[in-house]
């Protein structure tokens, strides 16, 4: 995996700092942009549509470590991976993002995760699946247990969110990083490599803050 | 009946109105013909200005502005030369004029290919759905609302939306190949905009923006041209403005490291490929946009390299500051937001810039062009081979990238990948050892 570990400095003394890079994937309109823009700047707005690539940063200051996200958000249209493919190369973390809405984003997530599972091991990144948009409860079309179960099965995060109201976005990200701080924390101890196991999202009440 | 007297009246009376109405045509005739002259005399004077500031080359002697292509064989060409210029002056196309200047390039670029006009507006705007329609126009309507223009948003703007779907759904059925590709509804939102929403001749100049004046397959499936022009751009970058190339090459080296033998893409790129898909529509205010458009249409997609260039080279002082990717990175979300609200770039300075910087056409560029389009060996002197690159691309395939499907699309991979030498150059000096490896 590839991060800088060096040594950060806090008053309770030094502490590592990692620096991971996201990818945000999943079809057009299902709200990656949105998700990281709320993340990164905790607001919400008719965004454009993601022509190519964009990118957000985003500093963590947690108490075991400071971790530096880098957000790779693409576009969504097939058209743009043969231009996008180079920035999801060497990512520790993915986002797969489908909308509740609309069941067609989900299987077309179930793609991008065998894609994904073409390039990277297991070992290599954190998968995390995304059914966003709850606030379009109403019109749902995957259900939370569909979302779920097949999190289970490929040994993927999993969590709902809605951009627009603000809903467990924060708490994706953190989840990730946790899985991410883990990970780093197994390598150290065990240095063979090792299949993922599921981690438990309600224990991620790490306090962050924003640089 | 009438009597006598009765008709004598009305004869009279019609007889009076008629002299009355002659001597107001006789006057609007004369004031017409005092207009022509006057019109005539101020195209007079913009022709004596514009050969004035031309660079009095013996085509600027010909140069004669008319407001529209005088009939006859060189009417076109003389109104395209002359607005050409006028396009060029710090001021550009006058926005009164620029509906009528656009749709005078398109109809003539129509005309061109002999197209039955009035038949393409009933097949491409036809009520009746097509059978590839569904698809497209899923993907379509997904984007409306997302065009940046405030018009195209909220409730009362469903006409404005409708409009626009009807422009994009035939733009994709006019160019099955082409079809929709997201940031089109920006720049037809923008179209829309200044052929004041008539959907017909929106489509006009989407025709002649993407067919004829972009690239060819700009927006093809694999976006094949945009990936050759931004290798493109790479080199332009080194030649044009080599301090800040070799500063961002070095900050992308360095992030490589950090990153443990990672991959960083060339710091630019992000940025460039948004501008060159957009034209500049999502990151400077719409004036300076259509300034650069109406470059575009009379210049060509050379300008758009330019205006990258131009930007780049304003960006440059405030980048050369950063030390490392991530700094950059920041500093450009900071710079890019600038560009957006007007405040870094101004339209003039920036034009100007672009018509200055370098001859028409660009020198090298077509080379440059045509290197990355047909060579897919654009590596670097160290490890400059032919043949052994053609292999490089499937030895990449058959181990570890699955991504490249068929001829086409190795040579477009390498092809776009060739001015990101520096990540390939560790993995081609590793295949050499392994070939060397072999042959001893």
């Amino acid at each position: 995996m590839a991060q800088t570990v060096t040594s950060g400095t806090s008053p309770e003394g030094p502490r590592p700092s990692y620096m991971y890079k996201v990818v945000l994937l999943g079809s057009m309109s299902v709200g990656k942009s949105s998700l990281a823009y709320r993340y990164v700047r905790n607001d919400f707005r008719e965004l454009l549509p993601t022509v190519g690539c964009s990118f957000f940063t985003q500093t963590l200051d947690l108490d075991e470590a400071v971790v530096k996200f880098e957000i790779w958000d693409t576009a969504g249209q097939e058209k743009y991976q043969s231009v996008c493919h180079l920035y999801y190369r060497d990512a520790q973390a993915a986002l797969l993002v489908y909308d509740i809405a609309n069941k067609q984003t989900f299987s077309r997530a179930k793609l991008w995760l065998e894609e994904l599972e073409k390039r990277f091991l297991p070992s290599e990144i954190v998968i995390a699946l995304v059914g966003n948009k709850t606030d379009l409860a109403a019109e749902r079309e995957v259900t939370t247990e569909e979302g779920e179960e097949f999190a289970q099965t490929k040994g993927l995060l999993f969590m709902e969110t809605s951009a627009k109201s603000n809903h467990q976005v924060n708490d994706v990200f953190m989840a990730v990083v946790q899985e991410l701080l883990r990970r780093e924390k197994e390598k150290a101890s065990k240095p063979s490599p090792h299949g993922r196991s599921t981690v438990n999202l309600s224990a991620s009440g790490a306090r962050t803050r924003c640089c | 009946l009438a009597d006598v007297d009765e008709l004598t009246t009305i004869k009279r009376e019609l007889n009076y109105r008629i002299s009355l109405q002659s001597a107001k045509l006789l006057r609007l005739l004369k004031q017409k013909d005092r207009l022509v002259q006057k019109v005539q005399k101020n195209c007079d004077i913009v022709t004596a200005c514009l050969q004035a500031v031309s660079q009095k080359r013996w085509v600027d002697t010909k140069l004669k502005f008319t407001l529209e292509p005088s009939l006859g064989q060189n009417g076109f060409q003389q109104w395209h030369d002359a607005l050409k210029a006028v396009a060029r002056l710090p001021t550009g196309i006058p926005k009164e004029w620029r509906r009528k200047v656009w749709l005078t390039l398109a109809d003539q670029y129509l005309h061109s290919i002999a197209i039955d006009w009035d038949k393409t507006m009933r097949f491409t705007f036809n009520e009746r759905s097509n059978p590839d329609d569904d698809s497209m126009g899923i993907q379509i309507v997904k984007d409306l609302h997302r065009t940046g223009c405030s018009s195209y948003c909220g409730q009362e703007a469903e006409q404005d939306r409708v409009v626009l779907k009807r422009v994009l759904l035939a733009y994709a059925r006019w160019n099955k190949s082409v079809g929709y590709c997201q940031g089109f509804n920006i720049l037809a939102a923008l179209i829309l905009e200044v052929m004041e929403g008539n959907e017909g001749d929106a489509l006009k100049i989407m025709i002649y923006l993407i067919d004829k004046v972009l690239p060819d397959s700009y927006f093809v499936n694999n976006l094949r041209a945009l990936s050759v022009d931004m290798a493109v751009f790479r080199d332009l970058l080194r030649m044009k403005l080599p301090e800040l190339s070799q500063h961002l090459d070095t900050l992308q080296r360095a992030a490589n490291r950090e990153s443990g033998g990672g991959y960083e893409p060339p710091l630019t790129n992000v940025f460039t490929m948004q501008w060159f898909l957009t034209l500049f529509a999502t990151c400077l205010p719409n004036h300076t946009v259509l300034k650069i458009w109406d470059s575009v249409f009379f210049e060509g997609s050379e300008i758009i390299l330019r205006v990258a260039l131009a930007i780049w080279a304003k960006l440059g002082e405030q980048i050369e500051c950063c030390e490392t990717a991530d700094e950059f990175y920041s500093t450009m979300g900071k710079l890019t937001q600038e560009m957006l609200e007007d405040s870094l770039i101004d339209s003039n300075e920036l034009m100007q810039t672009v018509y200055t910087m370098a001859q028409f056409p660009f020198p090298q560029l077509a080379e440059l062009r045509e290197k990355y389009t047909y060579n897919i060996t654009p590596f670097p002197a160290a490890v400059k081979s032919t043949s052994f690159s053609g292999r490089l691309g499937r030895t990449r395939d058959s181990d570890e990238e699955n991504d490249f499907d068929d001829e086409d699309s190795i040579a477009n991979a390498i092809g776009c990948l060739g001015p990101l030498s520096g990540f390939l150059a560790p993995e081609l000096q590793k295949y050499q050892k392994q070939m060397k490896g072999k042959s001893d």
